[in-house]
């Protein structure tokens, strides 16, 4: 429930560095001392601040890179847990260390274990390795966009800011809202007859209004086949920001499904804590027609996910699609074959197709032919754009392009993500973006009318639907691509959606 | 003190930054003098603030257990003075969390400090119920008690009623943190009551404390309202508040875990790391006694459900994988006979393509652990097992990612410790074998693995197997791949001589041709040489001297000969002396590589042959005065070759001066001197070993490695080719002297006869044949005038009365090989001459009468008297 230290380090490659690389710390020597009562003679004493950050780069490979392979960091003997790591110091191995990157930075913690770490108990019975956690989450939330230097500028307002999430080090609040709330310290009065939350410190004061939003993703690899299958699931987001005068209202509202898309039954639905009640089907999963799905919910002030979905897969992926590509010496043939499905409401914000050439950069068209859209190369010029939007030809929902493009020499290996390594000669894949605003696939929606607002009040009410490509490729037809795909004997064998 | 609060907590952050902030804190009067600025008006709060966070951080360095009271206390004072301030309100709660801090940090729960303390923060939290403006104060109240509590069961509980009451009445988001410490005061309770059920609530001192009595029917009413309002809390307050309220009902006997059940069932459908965690803990710590076998079963879908769900972001899905690996192994720990329901969901857990490299790996462990290999005849468990590696695998094997590979490696020996059945370990070793033949990088992850798997003792022909595969496959190489991956290749040679189960010829001949080829590998390096001898030391001590005897004997001498690297030919030379001398035994002992360095490098190599490692008998060297060998030159001849073989161009002919002279910078000339050695006559050894021949060095020629001769005996002769690469091309002395072993084991040296190089032995004509386009005057003019870095040339004229059929035949006997031009008659000739290091020597003869003058350009004035002896010996010796 508590830690022991927080630390935040800037990733620096350095190695003169390591005293520019904690940014912020903060230690509590209270949770420190019950460590060492428990843990005798093999505590390990937290090193100072240069050295933890020597052992915390090195370990996560900022330091000396993972080019080399280095037994002490790398052996298979190693399991990895993470967010934890164990990091090696000089005065012992400190675990469960906890780490969360982002944007450059490391904020990283150290969970007190009241078991003691002698043997060393399973995370699951460590809940302040998931507090702190949750912590370092709202950490990066809260310093979300700041530099280095404004981060050290901020010492003052972090220190507060953990006096009112974490105080003495047991976490106590994470939602970055309601934290700040508690750092101003302007609270709404409390009413005489109910108690207020404490995730509700403050009351809304102005106009009522209410957001909600049901962003549905489709994500898809298609390899276009016989030996290969295509994957593609559809998994749903719901979104709320409820701005209700007064301390504490219950919102309740249905997701229905309409008869648009392909209507697929929407499942696994996870939910925010603040959902009071969910239909009694809420942990039923597997079902195979489309039902509407009850919540009840008193809003926080912030914007929140009220709720998760996972759709039961659609007989075919949106867009159907084949890719293919020959790379010649200096240029390469591509040829695009993409077929929207009839479910689709063919009305596109965004629809482009991307075929990345990161390494043989920078291209040039140097022939073109498509029944339709147009086609360009991005401003990196590296990557060749088809853009489809806003629609499919209304008649003739297969469009086709093909073109050659003329490439600069291969810059080699190691440049950019694993994928773009992975992509070398033929291997190669197209992405899809596209983006249909008021549509889900699943059919689903907030339906206005069933929302109930107690005790009722007059609002504003927005309600926003948006079908988006999160992952959807197309490998090329003619080189490898990554698979993982069930053994075919064990499909039926399969209780949920993957 | 004289710096500001500003200035000290600008300093505290550089500071803490370097680690140095203790040394600071270490002085017991830096906290007194901090308590200064506390009561100091014109400091800001904030900067006070932060300097009570680094009180409370670093305070127990200096403050003593005398002092605590007297720092407590002024902090204390500060509080009392500053709590009504509305604007104070954050310094006042950092005022009392340093105190409560430093009473803890510094053992003072049972002090009268610490009474104070609490009464004080009791006193906050009861008098000042539902007031506005006073949350931030009660929430800090609330959670010292909570701490001071949890730190010190009973120190807070005496007022336990006052507390719950005021939990009671509380309405503001303050609500929460009355409960946590009505949760934590009952815990207390029942822990104490529990330990002492006939006696109050009892502090130390033997001071009997205000006690209170609560009610099996009041603790229950109680429990059951903070479980009611859990919906108020913050998800973290919950986990606190369930974990403390579980805590004391595993304790109690009158409480039941029911309580929970509706909270259980609300919580596993949520997204929130920490609400479902708290379920998962409940069905930990109540398993069996609260859900039932659906309920539990839909408790392990969810948790398998949030491992894959691709609304959540990766290191949330990989902490619910490490959740489920928990409990997968809670599961196994109970022995349960019904079937795992964390396998009902196994594959939730295969890899997906959308997972990231750090997911699939996640899955991959919990793949493992949920198929069952050892009864699988329809092979469908291995075949998962397989198919589940295949994306990461595909993904190592096309980029050659070490993130990725490191990754596998972990799959791989995870699943091996779990499979390690035939079939499976034999996959194992083609997945590794594959990768190295592709990735030599790759070898330093598959040594680890195969130590790791041979660490664990399952079973050790795996382990031999996977290393022979490994070896075959070093065997296998190109000369290409040797030539980029040498010391991968290397290290697994190494692990493979220490394995008495693999043979190792190959691996003898492989290190052959790393020694043959070692300066076009790796310039012959001290580092490659010693990877050479350590792998033989290995074969050595773990094969035994007589297997390979003579594969060794051949590359030890090779190194010893040939290793352009002295001490590797020094190394090279003891081993090679050992194999041959000394018993198996005696050699193993000699190379173990427990014995110190200093103990077998300090020996002479005579004592450690004979039978003993004792120190008794240290290196001693007799110089021989007399004549012990012969040392004969034979024969001696120069060579030129263009060092930069890049250039591509050694046969073609430059098609200018120019072109040339850019050509000559690749130009190196060695002289090869060919000399014979025996002993002679009178010597009394009837043989000699380990001979090592060396040239003393000089300033007119590079240094000349070390010639080395395994045995001579007499009548015997051994031919050796000197390589000179001269500096100046003026003649040389090539002084010598040599070191050998007797029979004896005695070692002996002796200097030899100088052999002498003279100016004529340089000379070589000019290299690659002239163009038409090659002029005689360009070159004149480059040898005469000073050119980048070279100084400007001679030029000397010498006349010599020979008449032009004289002058044919020195031409046709002499002077021919360097002819660059002539007339037709013979009267105007021009000869050039190429001397080391990269010089020339012009000449230009123009017949006269019964006279020819010869004109000489050179670009090293130091040549001139040798140019001119060679002329007078050629003119006048020649002819007549």
């Amino acid at each position: 429930m508590s830690l022991q230290a927080v630390w935040i380090i800037r990733i620096s490659e350095t190695k003169s560095k390591y005293e520019d690389s904690i940014l912020f710390s903060r230690f509590y020597q209270t949770f420190i001392k019950k460590s060492k009562d428990i843990e005798g003679s093999h505590y390990v004493p937290l090193p100072s601040n240069p050295e933890l950050a020597k052992a915390v780069l090195f370990e996560l490979g900022h330091t000396d890179g993972l080019e080399k392979f280095l037994v002490d960091r790398d052996t298979c003997q190693k399991m990895e847990q993470k967010p934890v790591y164990e990091i090696n110091t000089s005065n012992g191995k400190l675990w469960p260390f906890v780490v969360v990157e982002q944007a450059g930075l490391l904020f990283c913690c150290l969970p007190f274990v009241p078991q003691g770490l002698n043997p060393r108990p399973p995370l699951i019975d460590i809940p302040g390795v998931t507090l702190g956690f949750t912590l370092l989450c709202t950490l990066t939330d809260f310093l979300r966009n700041k530099s280095s230097d404004e981060i050290e500028d901020r010492t003052g307002d972090l220190y507060l800011f953990l006096s009112q999430a974490a105080p003495y080090g047991s976490v106590l609040d994470t939602i970055v809202d309601s934290v700040l709330a508690k750092v101003n310290g302007k609270f709404s009065v409390p009413q005489k007859t109910a108690k207020q939350p404490a995730w509700r410190s403050v009351s809304h004061k102005g106009k009522n209004q209410m957001y909600l939003t049901i962003t549905e993703y489709v994500r898809s690899v298609q390899y276009d086949r016989e030996n290969i299958e295509d994957v593609w699931d559809v998994y749903g987001t719901v979104t709320c920001k409820a701005e209700l005068e007064g301390t504490l209202r219950t919102v309740t509202l249905t997701i229905a499904q309409s008869g648009e898309g392909e209507g697929m039954p929407i499942n696994n639905l996870i939910i925010h804590p603040c959902v009071q009640s969910a239909d009694a089907d809420i942990l039923v999963e597997g079902r195979d027609r489309a039902m509407p799905r009850r919540l009840r919910f008193s809003p926080p002030l912030e914007m929140f996910m009220l709720c998760h979905y996972m759709v039961n897969k659609p007989t075919t992926p949106p867009i159907t699609g084949c890719f293919e590509l020959f790379v010649e010496e200096e240029r390469a043939k591509v040829k695009v074959t993409l077929q929207l499905n009839d479910n689709i409401k063919n009305n596109f914000d965004v629809c482009e197709l991307h075929i990345p050439f990161a390494k043989r950069a920078p291209i040039v068209i140097q022939e073109f032919s498509a029944n339709h859209g147009a086609l360009l190369v991005s401003s990196s010029k590296s990557t060749l754009v088809w853009n489809l939007a806003p629609r499919f030809p209304a008649r003739q929902t297969e469009v086709n392009m093909s073109a050659i493009v003329q490439l600069r020499a291969s810059q080699g290996e190691g440049l950019g993500t694993i994928e773009e390594t992975f992509c070398t000669g033929q291997n190669a894949y197209a992405q899809l973006f596209f983006k249909i605003q008021e549509f889900s696939q699943s059919g689903s929606y907030i339906d206005a009318k069933s929302i109930q607002v107690s005790p009722s009040l007059k609002y504003k009410l927005t309600c926003v639907r948006e079908y988006v490509a999160s992952e959807y490729k197309f490998w090329n037809v003619h080189g490898d691509s990554l698979v993982s795909a069930l053994p075919r004997c064990l499909c039926n064998q399969q209780q949920v959606p993957l | 003190m004289e710096k500001s609060g500003n200035e000290i907590i600008r300093e505290f952050r550089a500071e803490k930054k370097k680690g140095s902030i203790v040394k600071r804190f270490k002085d017991e009067f830096f906290a007194l003098d901090l308590i200064r600025i506390m009561y100091d008006d014109s400091e800001k709060l904030v900067d006070k603030f932060e300097i009570l966070v680094a009180l409370e951080e670093y305070g127990h360095l200096g403050i003593s257990s005398e002092s605590v009271d007297q720092v407590v206390t002024s902090l204390l004072d500060v509080y009392h003075q500053a709590q009504d301030k509305s604007e104070a309100s954050h310094f006042v709660c950092q005022l009392l969390t340093t105190c409560t801090s430093l009473i803890i940090q510094m053992n003072q729960l049972e002090s009268d400090l610490c009474d104070l303390l609490v009464k004080e923060l009791v006193a906050i939290v009861t008098s000042r119920v539902n007031q506005l403006g006073s949350e931030n104060l009660r929430s800090c109240a609330c959670q010292s008690l909570l701490l001071l509590e949890e730190t010190s069961p009973g120190v807070v509980l005496g007022y336990y009623e006052e507390l719950v009451q005021c939990c009671r009445q509380e309405r503001s988001h303050m609500f929460q943190d009355y409960c946590l410490l009505t949760s934590r005061l009952m815990e207390s309770f029942v822990k104490i009551t529990k330990e002492n059920p006939m006696s109050p609530v009892v502090r130390s001192k033997g001071k009997v404390q205000r006690q209170f009595s609560a009610d099996v029917t009041d603790m229950r009413q109680t429990v059951s309202y903070l479980v009611e309002n859990v919906p108020m809390f913050t998800r973290s307050a919950t986990f606190r508040v369930i974990h403390t309220l579980s805590n004391l009902i595993k304790t109690s006997t009158d409480l039941s875990p029911i309580i929970f059940k509706s909270l259980m069932l609300h919580e596993m459908s949520t997204m929130s790391c920490i609400v479902f965690h708290t379920a998962l803990y409940l069905q930990r710590v109540f398993k069996g006694t609260l859900l039932t076998v659906q309920e539990e079963s839909n408790l392990v879908q969810r948790l398998c459900l949030m491992t894959n769900h691709p609304c959540l972001n990766q290191l949330h899905r990989q902490l619910t994988t490490q959740w489920a690996l928990g409990y997968k192994q809670f599961e196994d720990e109970q022995m349960d006979t019904r079937e795992s329901l964390i396998c009902q969901y196994r594959l939730q857990f295969y890899p997906s393509v959308f997972d990231s490299v750090d997911c699939q790996l996640a899955k991959l462990y919990m793949t493992s652990l949920c198929v069952d290999t050892s009864s699988d005849n329809d092979g469908i468990e291995t075949s998962i097992l397989l198919g589940s590696l295949g994306c990461l695998h595909k993904l190592v094997w096309h980029t050659g990612s070490m993130l990725a590979a490191r990754a596998l490696f972990r799959a791989l020996y995870f699943i091996y410790t779990r499979h390690n059945n035939p079939h499976f370990s034999q996959d194992i070793q083609r997945f590794v074998r594959g990768l190295i033949s592709e990735f030599a990088h790759f070898i330093p992850h598959s040594i680890d693995f195969v130590d790791s798997i041979h660490g664990l003792n399952i079973n050790s022909d795996i382990f031999v197997e996977t290393l022979s595969l490994l070896h075959q496959q070093v065997i296998m190489a190109t000369g290409d791949q040797i030539y980029t991956s040498f010391p991968y290749y290397l290290q697994i040679m190494k692990k493979v001589a220490s394995q008495p189960k693999i043979n190792q010829s190959s691996t003898l001949k492989f290190l052959n041709y790393l020694s043959d080829n070692a300066q076009e590998i790796d310039d012959s390096s001290w580092q490659l040489g010693h990877n050479i001898l350590d792998i033989c030391r290995n074969v050595i001590i773990n094969q035994g001297t007589q297997l390979y005897y003579s594969d060794l004997c051949e590359l030890l001498y090779s190194l010893l000969t040939d290793y352009n690297n002295t001490d590797v030919q020094d190394q090279a030379k003891l081993y090679y002396c050992l194999l041959i001398a000394a018993a198996d035994s005696k050699v193993k002992s000699v190379l173990q590589p427990t014995q110190r360095a200093v103990d077998s490098m300090s020996q002479a190599l005579s004592s450690l042959l004979p039978g003993t490692t004792g120190k008794s008998s240290l290196a001693k060297i007799v110089h021989m005065e007399g004549p012990v060998f012969t040392w004969e030159r034979l024969c001696v001849t120069p060579q030129w070759f263009v060092s930069d073989t890049s250039t591509q161009t050694s046969e073609q002919s430059p098609d200018s001066v120019a072109e040339y002279i850019k050509r000559l910078s690749t130009l190196e000339v060695v002289v090869e001197v060919k000399c014979r050695l025996h002993l002679v006559d009178a010597c009394s050894f009837p043989a000699v070993h380990a001979v090592s021949i060396s040239v003393e060095d000089s300033l007119t020629f590079q240094h000349i490695p070390k010639v080395h001769v395994p045995c001579i005996s007499k009548g015997a002769h051994h031919d050796t080719v000197l390589k000179v690469k001269p500096l100046q091309a003026i003649p040389i002395a090539l002084n010598s002297f040599v070191d050998f072993c007797a029979d004896t084991k005695q070692t002996f040296t002796t200097s030899m006869p100088a052999v002498t190089v003279e100016f004529v032995h340089f000379m070589l004509p000019l290299p690659w044949k002239q163009s038409k386009e090659f002029k005689f005057e360009e070159l004149w003019n480059y040898v005469v005038e000073p050119y980048n870095d070279k100084p400007k040339g001679l030029k000397s004229v010498k006349l010599f009365e020979v008449t032009a059929e004289q002058f044919m035949k020195i031409h046709h006997q002499r002077l021919a090989k360097y002819l660059v031009s002539s007339s037709p008659d013979y009267s105007d000739t021009r000869y050039a001459m190429l001397v080391p290091p990269r010089s020339h020597v012009l000449l230009q003869c123009e017949g006269q009468g019964h006279t020819v003058v010869v004109t000489m350009a050179m670009d090293q004035i130091s040549v001139l008297p040798h140019v001119s002896s060679f002329l007078e010996n050629v003119f006048t010796v020649s002819h007549g």
